[in-house]
């Protein structure tokens, strides 16, 4: 049952790999293909094509009676590949409904994405609510109970899951087509009615809590959560999504009511369909089970943006027992409907995106310092952030970190080479077939470029434009995005091993340091009071 | 495998529930069963030096995964050698005769194709999916690796830091990283399950550059490997191009070895305790002896994972997490293997809930499924899950050649991919209580008790063979 991989695929975002922390744990499978494809991007050499261009290997390595072909075969000539059609229509009441019809597997995906519900809308000081309203959807309706949920879409083999992101909520179903309907009435009652009833917060606290106790002991989730708070300062966005210890204890019904109240709105809505069914059965079934719900205005999300702070900022997390040291390395990025949003990600394939990435060659590859070091630009609504991630063994931690900061120093000079930017653009515009082969990947790709109001020719164009691309273009991303001398660097680990060599090698570096079972991201210094007596 | 990635993911989803008065209202209604997996249409080739070919062409896209695998996995690893299998699995995209170091990775890449490999019990796994106009160049890459290793002393040390690397952050800074590692080694005495893939750092310290030859030189051969192709290609051209490619590598010239030696039966339950510094709450896990992927009885323990664990609705969950909600985390499942593995039964426990708790209340859920047979309702809900995995879990290309592959390669047949789910739709209530007294028996089981360490004192540990 476990299975260990050349490279992980799932790490790059550990904030999407916190739900499966304590399981993986027990069963460790390999992420799908399709996370390793979406995730996993990259090169910094030499344009392939070319074999063995080391000048080692040839005849001489090949064992007696074994008859190899030296010569690497042509590629036949591509064929084209155009982005599958999708339907629109919007509602009365201002749901927008999208349709991918695929008729290769007897099966529907719907996925409905509320934008006005993501978890910077949580109430000030009370990160949790977003996510926890999510949650108790599927946990009681007005007619149905946790367990009549449960009993009915298990029934089906079916999954009904309710989520909260940075900047949306998404609720998803997957069924066998003959069990859409069932599927439907579920995924529309729990939206519509939910009950949010004080048992099952209670039982949902209890929960989550139990899960955040095992989180707070794993380097790798900490460090991804005080990145996000000193990243993202006071803006919602440097909140974490699934609260604090002492958030999630202060969480009442009336919270999610008002949240629910307030945020959940067809207007404010897009629903996708996917799969088994014809444009109009979907947007028949979207008006049967989405029509009734009721148009309203939604607040408009108006919080402050952070702010970079200059100079370089160094968190460190103690946590005596690990054997490891966490590390994440970034600043601000930038927002996903920035128009430079396609040249950023050409970029940063180049320096970080992918397995053949400037930094996983040197971190993995060169130095055998890791398992993997990756980079993302992850984009959100209002803000976005650049990170580094990756790890190492407790002694390697100052020479990691002090490699990643150089490489980001060099590619900031803006010296990416054509056959590097080549690479990027022949991977990134290559896969992208690849990554759009299931009528769920298609609908998420919709769906995207409506959340974020991309052109409406965003995903058919989508490899043209990155191909277009151009040398100067790339080294001017690299130019204003990426600065050695402003970040934010968070290492969590066994401090007492590395942090006097730590000053030593960033000596006009910025410190803060905390104990692991001491944070508290909410308080102005990330320190928790002292218990009461 | 195909299949404990498909247990996996209903564990992974499994959260809240229960089955109550929806149960009735089920049994009343007339249970649909036209939904089925689309066949999947592959035709089968060997090459005369063994290489076993498997083909699926779908031209939906202009893709194709292809999936390569040797039947060598950690269970064949020898004493002193765990983690051999998963470590030379790395070297194998350090260079070959006509490919030089990571160029592998990197020809695939530069075609907008992405690649990676896995290792587990029994197989190592090398897959790519890429865009169809290169496949004959993916074919050359992969026989230039199968017939031809091109590693030097820098890169497999180097290498190796990785492997280590990932050793640390899979097993050693994880919470509750070491529980398999633990419970495997008691479970199993002298069968090469008893260590997981990742193996010690240990003995990968002790590896050198002469084993890795060895190792290739005795493992990597056209008769122990299939390859398997779904998308879109042409099967008479790619049957052209695997003969030219791989044809000119010889089958070994003395049998694979098989080391592993049979598990003796088990007579008495074992128990384990242990403490880990970075696990923060209690938990257990019971490891029941089952019986091998494919064979009869395995149908009916994975169709009792379904109702133990999948869904919010299933007992485990129902019962310790929602009803009692003593455990953060309840859940069972069958690591279905090549040879007879375990089925895993567990609860990670919330505060001031002990593992003796947990373990009780497990076993109190399992000797139900033994004193009672299931209803006719769960066992239909139990087989619809199946019937969507199955559906549901081979959208891809590469879900399809990676489903080909198990068969082929585990169970001696790819057409098991079309026949397997008739063998889940036959079990009767009688069936799975007749498993379930046969294989959740105390003296088949190995209970590890995890206890949160305090910060500070050293590990505590204490195996004993506990009487009945």
């Amino acid at each position: 049952m476990t299975t260990m991989m050349r490279r992980s695929s799932n790490w790059i975002s550990p904030a999407a790999a916190l739900a499966l922390a304590i399981l993986g744990a027990l069963a460790a499978t390999p992420a799908p293909a399709q996370s390793s494809a979406s995730q996993e991007p990259a090169q910094a050499t030499s344009p392939s094509g070319k074999p063995a261009a080391s000048g080692k290997g040839g005849d001489a390595v090949i064992p007696p009676g074994v008859k190899l072909t030296a010569q690497e075969p042509p590629a036949a000539a591509p064929k084209p590949f155009h982005f599958p059609q999708s339907a629109t229509k919007t509602l009365p009441n201002g749901l927008r409904v999208f349709v991918v019809t695929d008729r290769s597997l007897p099966a529907v995906a719907a996925q409905l994405v509320i934008l006005s519900a993501g978890s910077i809308k949580d109430p000030e000081k009370l990160p949790g609510v977003a996510k926890m309203t999510a949650e108790l959807l599927t946990q009681g309706t007005e007619k149905r109970s946790a367990q009549q949920i449960a009993e009915a879409i298990d029934f089906i083999g079916g999954s009904l899951d309710a989520s909260a992101g940075k900047d949306s909520t998404a609720v998803t179903l997957d069924v066998v087509k003959k069990d859409l309907s069932t599927g439907l009435d579920l995924m529309s009652d729990v939206v519509l009615h939910p009950a949010f009833s004080a048992e099952e917060l209670d039982r949902q606290r209890q929960q989550l809590l139990s899960n955040i106790t095992v989180q707070y002991s794993d380097p790798d989730y900490l460090a991804t959560l005080v990145f996000g708070r000193t990243l993202f300062a006071n803006s919602p966005y440097g909140w974490p999504g699934e609260g604090t210890p002492a958030s999630v204890k202060q969480l009442n019904r009336d919270n999610f009511v008002k949240f629910h109240q307030a945020n959940y709105a067809p207007n404010q809505s897009l629903l996708a369909l996917a799969g088994d069914i014809s444009p109009e059965e979907a947007f028949a079934a979207g008006e049967k089970y989405f029509g009734s719900w009721p148009k309203k205005d939604v607040a408009p999300y108006d919080a402050a943006q952070a702010q970079s702070l200059p100079g370089v900022h160094i968190w460190l997390v103690n946590k005596p027992d690990a054997v490891q040291t966490q590390i994440r390395v970034g600043k601000l990025g930038i927002r996903r409907g920035d128009p430079n949003y396609i040249p950023v990600q050409v970029m940063n394939r180049v320096f970080g995106g992918g397995y053949n990435s400037r930094l996983n060659t040197e971190v993995r590859v060169k130095k055998g310092l890791t398992y993997g070091a990756y980079s993302s630009f992850d984009p959100h609504r209002y803000a976005g952030s650049f990170a580094v991630g990756t790890f190492t063994r407790t002694a390697a931690t100052v020479e990691a970190t002090k490699l990643v900061v150089d490489l980001i120093a060099q590619m900031a000079k803006g010296d990416i080479t054509q056959p590097e930017l080549d690479f990027s653009r022949d991977y990134l515009a290559g896969v992208y077939p690849i990554q759009s082969e299931t009528a769920e990947q298609v609908a998420n790709r919709v769906l995207t470029a409506a959340a974020f109001d991309l052109p409406a020719d965003y995903n058919s164009t989508y490899p043209d434009q990155v191909r277009a691309v151009t040398p100067d273009q790339a080294n001017d991303m690299a130019r204003r995005y990426l600065a050695a001398n402003d970040l934010d660097i968070v290492l969590a680990g066994n401090v007492d091993a590395f942090r006097d060599a730590l000053k030593k090698a960033f000596p006009d570096a910025m410190y803060q340091e905390i104990s692991f079972d001491k944070i508290d991201v909410l308080a102005p210094d990330l320190r928790a009071a002292a218990p009461e007596k | 495998m195909s299949n404990s990635i498909r247990i996996a993911a209903v564990v992974l989803c499994a959260s809240i529930g229960l089955m109550s008065m929806a149960a009735e209202s089920h049994a009343q209604t007339p249970v649909a069963t036209e939904a089925r997996p689309p066949r999947l249409n592959f035709t089968a080739h060997k090459l005369s030096n063994g290489l076993q070919l498997v083909f699926l062409e779908d031209h939906s896209d202009p893709i194709v995964a292809l999936q390569l695998w040797y039947h060598v996995g950690s269970k064949d690893e020898l004493p002193g050698h765990s983690g051999f299998a998963h470590l030379f699995e790395h070297l194998m995209f350090k260079g070959s005769a006509h490919v030089g170091v990571d160029e592998h990775s990197r020809i695939i890449e530069a075609a907008g194709g992405y690649d990676n490999a896995e290792t587990n019990d029994d197989t190592t796994n090398f897959f790519e999916v890429f865009p169809s106009n290169y496949l004959e160049r993916i074919l050359w890459l992969e026989a230039d690796r199968l017939g031809s290793l091109n590693v030097d002393e820098a890169n497999f040390k180097s290498e190796r830091q990785v492997v280590e690397e990932e050793l640390r952050v899979r097993v050693e800074n994880q919470p509750y990283g070491k529980l398999e590692q633990d419970l495997r080694a008691a479970a199993f005495t002298v069968h090469g399950y008893h260590h997981t893939p990742i193996g010690s750092i240990e003995d990968l310290d002790k590896a050198t550059l002469q084993d890795v030859r060895d190792f290739h030189d005795t493992y990597y051969k056209p008769n122990n490997a299939t390859l398997v192709l779904a998308g879109d290609f042409n099967a008479a051209a790619a049957l052209a191009w695997a003969t030219k490619y791989f044809q000119g590598i010889p089958a070994s010239a003395k049998p694979i070895p098989r080391p592993s030696k049979p598990e003796p039966p088990q007579t008495k339950e074992r128990t384990v305790e242990k403490s880990y510094s970075n696990t923060p709450l209690p938990a257990v896990v019971i490891g029941f002896k089952i019986p091998a992927r494919y064979a009869p009885d395995s149908y009916p323990l994975d169709l009792a994972s379904n109702i133990l664990a999948a869904g919010e609705s299933s007992r485990l969950y129902k019962s310790l997490v929602y009803d009692q909600q003593i455990a953060v985390q309840a859940a069972g499942f069958g690591s279905f293997t090549e040879d007879p593995n375990l089925f895993w039964a567990y609860a990670i426990m919330n505060q001031g809930h002990t593992p003796q708790e947990g373990e009780a209340a497990v076993l109190s859920i399992l000797d139900d499924l033994k004193t009672k047979p299931v209803g006719a309702t769960e066992l239909q809900k139990a087989k619809n899950q199946e019937i969507a995995s199955f559906i549901l879990g081979r959208d891809t290309d590469n879900e399809k050649a990676e489903a080909l592959a198990e068969a082929a390669t585990i169970g001696k047949n790819p057409d098991l991919v079309n026949t397997e789910l008739g063998r889940y739709l036959t079990i009767t209530p009688t069936d799975l209580q007749n498993a379930a007294k046969e294989y959740f028996a105390r003296d088949r089981s190995t209970v590890l008790f995890v206890k949160p360490a305090a910060q500070g004192p050293p590990p505590t540990q204490n195996d004993q063979e506990r009487p009945r």
